[in-house]
């Protein structure tokens, strides 16, 4: 490889670039946009909900109770009501997201310990319910420890790694592997088509390029700008998200380099395959943002998934990214804790590797 | 046949029996060529004839199916890193960058040829100044009046100073001012001990060759100097029509049996007379249908070349 070579590719490719307004706002605003709308608009948490209250006898008890869900995280006492058909109503209105019904005889029921109160939960949004559902148990199950009533059921709860309970902490860094994934298969997809539609490949086979330094110089600007974005990801993540990054910030960035790598081959491998720009940036699309999206781990659970499409997640390199990155963010992991999906990650990018310089020899350039 | 390069010095370029074929279609079937250093060869033919498919394999860019390529002692198949260094190609289609500067697309095919630092700026600076492009170094190349963007076309294939210089279609699409000009900068390239190949469409540009070769199915029909060519089509088998004629006038010498074709020709109406038919004898005959025009014999050019030719190829193969 020529080192002239590479670099008069590079700096051309840098100036596209830098013409193109479209592809530089895509390459800086894209990772934006997906923070944002991964940071703040999708929560699996919930905060002050709103909850409806019917006291059927006012007493200092029933009052203490609903003075500690207002006071909890999770609810906030919106309005009393006076009879369960109006609670009812104002459940179906969506006026509230959650009814707690204290009984007449509570107080005395307490001292007797058999006291019972009823959460009234709007189904159709079962998530929503099953997690109000456990904050007011927590709610009940302190407030019963404090008063020095035995609970029926002691629940003792301790969260690892996430102790302020933030669905945030975990969705962050797995957004880093998205932005990642979606803005480095897209930037290389469109690298040797555009070359092939506009006719310039004809005259570069006429030239003493060679593949590897036409591979090299495309993907080297591709390769800083990715990085730029990794740090502005993981800078963001940190500041704006207040998620803690417990690892070392050396460790996230060699192995989001390495992830970097493996999806940039995977979108010159689309380059290489596709007929035209429109269809290799439709084909980088599905085939980095689907994926990393929903067969991650990035939201739902790999854990949770049925057996056979838990197998095709190993096939997904952002997997092992997700991995990696949410445990070096939260759980202060080293790269060698995580040996094995460094490892995987290394397959991956071999053969994407050993696929774009096969598939690149039909350009047509010197070996 | 006048396939030989015409000085006495080693030619540049030899080709021998090349043969291209794409699927059951063969493009080229079978061509020799040869060139010599400061020669301007012309390959003539309509679009299809095999002309780009040629030039293709020339500069190494298509594997021959068959035959050999030597360029200035290269085996070209075999060895295309050291002919890719001594070659220049400009294709048909504009294909250099036109979001990039004259200069940066210069810059680059530099880059590309290995230069750097002060070698290559000297290089780009030379090729600016030698193509009169100096003036639009900072222009994006998509914003170049046609003609220029040719001159970059050919500016890019320079930068190395190549020994053999391929030039597909080199003034399609360009007005006459500035093809003439492209003409003298090739003139000036050749005698600078270049071997210039260039393929062409345009019949009156053939003359501006040193030699020609007519391609015609893939195959060279004929080759050698513009004025050798001429002399293949028999005395006074092209006529001219002087003066005005009436509005029948074509219907009717299109219908003698002596008249191979009848057509427009620059204002005026030009006729070819059948291969074998005595030009004396057909002249007296024509001449009271086009009264009181006249019918005069005119210089031939090289579509009446072609037409001739392949008129020939087909008496011979009936």
């Amino acid at each position: 490889m020529r080192p002239a070579a590479v670099a008069a590719v590079a700096l051309k490719e840098w100036r596209h670039l830098r013409r193109d307004p479209t592809s530089l706002a895509l390459l800086f605003l894209m990772p934006a946009m997906l923070l944002a709308l991964f940071g703040y608009a999708i929560r699996l948490d919930i905060r002050e909900a709103p909850l409806g209250v019917l006291v059927e006898s006012p007493d200092g008890a029933a009052r203490a109770l609903v003075a500690d869900f207002d006071a909890s995280a999770a609810f906030r006492v919106a309005r009393h009501y006076r009879s369960r058909a109006a609670l009812g109503a104002a459940l179906a209105r969506g006026e509230v997201w959650a009814g707690l019904v204290v009984p007449a005889g509570y107080a005395r029921a307490l001292v007797r310990g058999r006291a019972r109160v009823q959460l009234l939960l709007d189904g159709t949004d079962a998530n929503t319910a099953r997690l109000l559902r456990n904050y007011a148990e927590l709610v009940v199950q302190r407030h019963a420890e404090a008063r020095g009533v035995a609970p029926p059921l002691a629940l003792a709860d301790r969260l690892w790694f996430n102790q302020a309970r933030e669905s945030r902490y975990a969705i962050v860094p797995g957004v880093i592997t998205l932005v990642m994934a979606v803005v480095g298969t897209l930037m290389t997809a469109l690298a040797i088509t555009r070359e092939r539609e506009q006719g310039s490949l004809a005259l570069l086979r006429a030239s003493p390029l060679r593949r590897g330094e036409l591979l090299a110089g495309k993907l080297v600007p591709y390769f800083v700008i990715g990085i730029a974005d990794v740090a502005l990801a993981a800078a963001a993540a940190v500041w704006v998200f207040d998620v803690p990054l417990r690892g070392s910030p050396a460790a996230l960035m060699a192995v989001s380099a390495l992830f970097l790598l493996v999806v940039m081959l995977q979108g010159t491998l689309i380059s290489l395959q596709a007929p035209n720009q429109v269809m290799a940036s439709q084909m980088a699309t599905v085939t980095s943002f689907l994926p990393a999206f929903l067969l991650s781990g990035f939201i739902f659970a790999i854990e949770n998934m049925p057996a056979a499409i838990r197998a095709l997640t190993y096939v997904v390199p952002a997997r092992y990214h997700v991995a990696l990155s949410k445990a070096i963010f939260l759980k202060g992991a080293g790269p060698l804790l995580l040996w094995a999906d460094v490892v995987a990650l290394g397959a991956v990018a071999a053969a994407f590797g050993v696929a774009v310089w096969r598939r690149a020899a039909r350009l047509g350039l010197l070996p | 046949m006048g396939l030989e390069a015409r000085s006495g010095t080693a030619p540049l370029l030899v080709a021998r029996g090349l043969v291209r074929r794409f699927g059951s279609f063969t493009a080229v079937a079978g061509v020799d060529l040869e060139l010599a250093a400061g020669e301007v060869f012309g390959l003539l033919g309509a679009n299809g004839a095999g002309k780009t498919t040629t030039i293709r394999m020339l500069c190494g860019t298509l594997a021959p199916t068959a035959g050999s390529i030597v360029l200035d002692g290269i085996d070209v198949v075999r060895r295309p890193r050291a002919a890719r260094a001594r070659l220049g190609y400009a294709a048909q289609r504009f294909s250099l960058y036109g979001d990039l500067t004259v200069g940066e697309n210069l810059g680059l095919y530099a880059g590309l040829y290995g230069l750097r630092g002060a070698a290559r700026r000297a290089r780009v600076r030379w090729a600016l100044e030698a193509l009169g492009l100096a003036p639009w170094a900072g222009t994006p190349a998509a914003r170049l009046p046609p003609g220029h963007r040719r001159r970059l076309a050919l500016a890019a294939a320079v930068l190395h100073r190549p020994r053999v210089l391929f030039l597909d279609e080199p003034t399609s699409g360009v007005d006459p001012l500035a093809r003439q000009r492209l003409w003298e900068l090739l003139y000036r390239l050749a005698g600078e001990g270049a071997a210039i190949l260039v393929t062409t469409h345009h019949m009156e540009e053939a003359l501006f060759c040193d030699r020609l070769a007519l391609m015609h199915e893939g195959r060279v029909i004929a080759a050698g100097a513009p004025d050798d060519l001429r002399a293949r089509v028999p005395a006074g088998t092209v006529l001219e029509l002087e003066g005005a004629g009436d509005g029948g006038v074509r219907a009717r010498l299109a219908a003698r049996p002596e008249v191979a074709e009848v057509v427009p020709r620059a204002g005026r109406l030009r006729v070819r007379l059948r291969p074998g038919a005595d030009p004396a004898a057909a002249r007296a005959a024509l001449a009271p249908l086009v009264a009181p025009a006249r019918l005069v014999p005119a210089e031939p050019d090289f579509e009446d070349v072609f037409v001739a030719l392949l008129a020939a190829r087909g008496e011979a193969a009936a």
